[in-house]
């Protein structure tokens, strides 16, 4: 009678010493995904690495080695320039209608996001995607009311394309339900996103898009996937610095123009006429 | 026609002096919001000796139609960022349990309805100011306390508006079937809070807005606490768990409260308030899970009383893309609702099981509207003495089916 209870007494102990042991590992564990943060501001804006579910189901399986992979998909670490992301990401537009269209993503969007793809195509392995969640706030009502926007989406590289996939637009942040869920407004609502997906979704980003650059292309039979050649990007990130360049020697020299134009005028060496046309047809070049 | 002129000429400087001193508070890092929603809906019931449509404005308190007005203002030299907030409830009032006299409020509407009622009184749901930094955040005033909707919001689904824990539903409708004398009792004698005496809600019993001071810890990791104090010395203490683990979206909330003057519906001194909710989502499939539990005793009640209940509500579904409006989700509820008799002791009644179960569709669109349907049952069992079981054992079920839809602004 008293080894079983000793017995029972035991087994009680340790059952309740394994409990804590699982639940402290459970809640002290921050998370098992293998996500890597490359950038957060909020639960909701975050730019991340994450397993793709796609790749890496022939890694998992043993079918190709991870080396394999890159070789055969010509896939990530890659190295590309912030500067060519940002201009592929800049030259993508929402058509609002007729003749209005808007940049898919805001000139903030397009800093943070082209800064932390470069950093994370380079540690991101090939069969990892960047997935990003971004915020947008538009003011209302003179003031009086703030809303928020989100878009979502994934991006990656392969066979020499940087893909982008984009899962939402325009979500609207719900500021009704945080409050309901979090009444001090301490960040504890986590929106859960559509990053969208590389095998066709039932219900695609389907708004219409249009590009201001000629190596950005939609993917055929897609309405949420859009590839750019990142050689030919770079390419044309060169060409416009040069414009760029260019234009602003032109525009130091119009400086000049105005300068000597003024000056000439103040030692009366023109005629008040004489100047007013000058200086039109300065104006004109600018 | 000059006092009309008049008129618009002070209306437009007004509006326009509105506009300008937004944008100038916005280059001062001051913020100003609106937001809220309503929510309106049709209810079908048949309470076992009549049935009818009730036009219901709200499902309780919790989630009835607001307006909230709120405003922060960012003093970065000192690192601090100060803010109100103001929501007001297109309701207020009791309910007309008496079935006549004054007119019934919005939020129990029931199937003693008076026809004349055409609109109801604008009400005050919270007003606090707040000042928060690194170290946390203080919130004074009429507010949610740390403990409210802990048995409510660790659902991970957000199908809250259609189906919660507590039982709103039970003060709007009497218990049919049972002896005569007791006709106006409503489903919320056997929901009975001790938190908040005369709350027959059932769960998330310290869940009314309040006055008092809150303290929120900053954020640990995945972890956040809260701890308050509100008139008449009530603390309650919160502490909420969320995070993402392979695919799986975990919410664990937890929170304690006493209340000193709780209690006192059963002639109580003091009441204790513990509950728990847990809420599973897989974030692929859609598939979700939730459980709570509540336990609620007082020290020194009348013998016999309901002084010691406890609750569970379960509920489990799936909420998913199936169409190109948004998001769809169905899902089935079960709760039990134990020993919360309160003073129906003196009926002879010793133990109590309120039961509801339902099942429910919604559907989103985008994220500022969603349409529901629920079909929800409520059933009594009572034990006591023979009395008891006279007034009570032939208690006809309720059941419920709603129509409704809330609009997010």
């Amino acid at each position: 009678m008293m080894l079983r209870f000793n017995w029972y007494y035991i087994m009680m102990k340790l059952t309740l010493k394994i409990q804590v042991a699982i639940i402290s590992i459970f809640f002290a564990t921050s998370s098992f995904s293998s996500d890597t943060i490359l950038w957060s501001e909020d639960e909701n804006s975050v730019i991340k690495i994450q397993n793709n579910n796609f790749e890496g189901i022939y890694l998992k399986k043993g079918n190709i080695t991870e080396s394999e992979l890159i070789e055969q998909k010509k896939s990530q670490p890659v190295e590309i320039n912030e500067q060519d992301i940002f201009t592929f990401l800049s030259s993508i537009k929402i058509i609002k209608n007729k003749s209005t269209t808007e940049s898919l993503f805001t000139e903030k969007q397009q800093n943070n996001l082209a800064k932390h793809l470069s950093i994370g195509l380079k540690k991101a392995k090939p069969h990892q995607d960047i997935l990003f969640s971004l915020a947008k706030e538009k003011i209302a009502l003179g003031g009086l009311k703030k809303q928020t926007y989100f878009i979502a989406g994934r991006a990656f590289f392969n066979d020499g394309l940087l893909n982008l996939i984009i899962g939402e637009y325009n979500r609207l942040a719900n500021s009704a339900y945080e409050m309901a869920y979090d009444p001090t407004n301490q960040g504890l609502v986590e929106y859960n996103f559509n990053y969208g997906e590389r095998v066709a979704p039932k219900f695609p980003f389907n708004e219409k898009i249009v590009f201001t650059l000629s190596s950005v292309t939609m993917k055929s039979g897609r309405t949420d996937w859009v590839t750019v050649n990142v050689e030919e990007l770079h390419k044309t990130t060169l060409s416009n610095d040069i414009v760029k360049k260019g234009s602003k020697s032109n525009k130091d020299t119009l400086i000049q123009r105005f300068k000597i134009l003024e000056k000439l005028r103040k030692e009366e060496l023109i005629t008040e006429e004489e100047y007013q046309q000058k200086r039109k047809v300065l104006l004109r070049n600018l | 026609m000059k006092n009309k002129l008049l008129v618009k000429s002070y209306l437009s400087i007004a509006i326009l002096s509105t506009l300008s001193l937004n944008s100038y508070a916005e280059e001062e890092k001051y913020s100003w919001n609106i937001s809220g929603w309503i929510n309106e809906g049709l209810t079908f019931y048949d309470d076992g000796m009549g049935s009818d449509v009730a036009q219901l404005s709200d499902n309780g308190t919790t989630l009835g139609s607001r307006i909230t007005l709120a405003g922060d203002y960012k003093l970065e030299e000192h690192g601090l960022d100060v803010g109100f907030e103001v929501i007001i409830e297109p309701l207020s009032g009791t309910p007309n349990y008496g079935g006549g006299g004054h007119q019934t409020p919005l939020l129990f509407a029931n199937q003693d309805n008076l026809d004349t009622f055409n609109g109801g009184d604008i009400g005050l749901l919270g007003s606090s100011l707040h000042i928060g930094g690194n170290w946390g955040k203080v919130t004074i005033g009429l507010q949610s306390l740390p403990t409210d909707n802990i048995a409510v919001l660790a659902d991970p689904s957000g199908t809250i508006w259609s189906g919660i824990s507590p039982l709103f539903r039970a003060n709007g409708f009497f218990i049919r079937g049972i002896d005569e004398g007791s006709t106006n009792v409503a489903w919320g004698q056997f929901a009975q809070c001790l938190a908040t005496p005369g709350l027959g809600i059932g769960l998330d019993c310290n869940g009314i807005y309040r006055n008092g001071v809150r303290y929120d810890l900053p954020k640990m990791g995945n972890f956040s606490v809260a701890v308050g104090y509100a008139n008449d010395e009530i603390y309650d203490i919160a502490v909420k768990y969320s995070a993402e683990h392979g695919g799986f979206k975990t919410n664990l909330h937890g929170g304690y409260s006493v209340n000193k003057d709780g209690g006192t519906n059963v002639g109580g001194d003091g009441s204790s308030t513990l509950q728990f909710q847990t809420g599973v989502m897989h974030l692929e499939s859609g598939i979700f899970g939730v459980a709570t539990y509540q336990m609620e005793e007082t020290d020194d009640a009348i013998v016999g009383s309901g002084d010691d209940t406890d609750a569970y509500y379960f509920k489990a579904g799936i909420r998913k893309q199936y169409n190109g409006f948004g998001d769809s989700a169905f899902y089935a509820e079960y709760a039990s609702y134990n020993d919360q008799y309160g003073m129906a002791h003196l009926d002879g009644v010793v133990g109590s099981e309120l039961t509801q179960w339902g099942i429910a569709a919604e559907q989103y669109f985008g994220s500022r509207f969603l349409i529901y349907a629920k079909y929800e049952n409520l059933s009594l069992d009572v034990t006591g003495s023979e009395s008891a079981q006279s007034i009570y054992n032939a208690a006809k079920d309720l059941t419920l089916i709603q129509l409704g839809g809330t609009i997010f602004f």
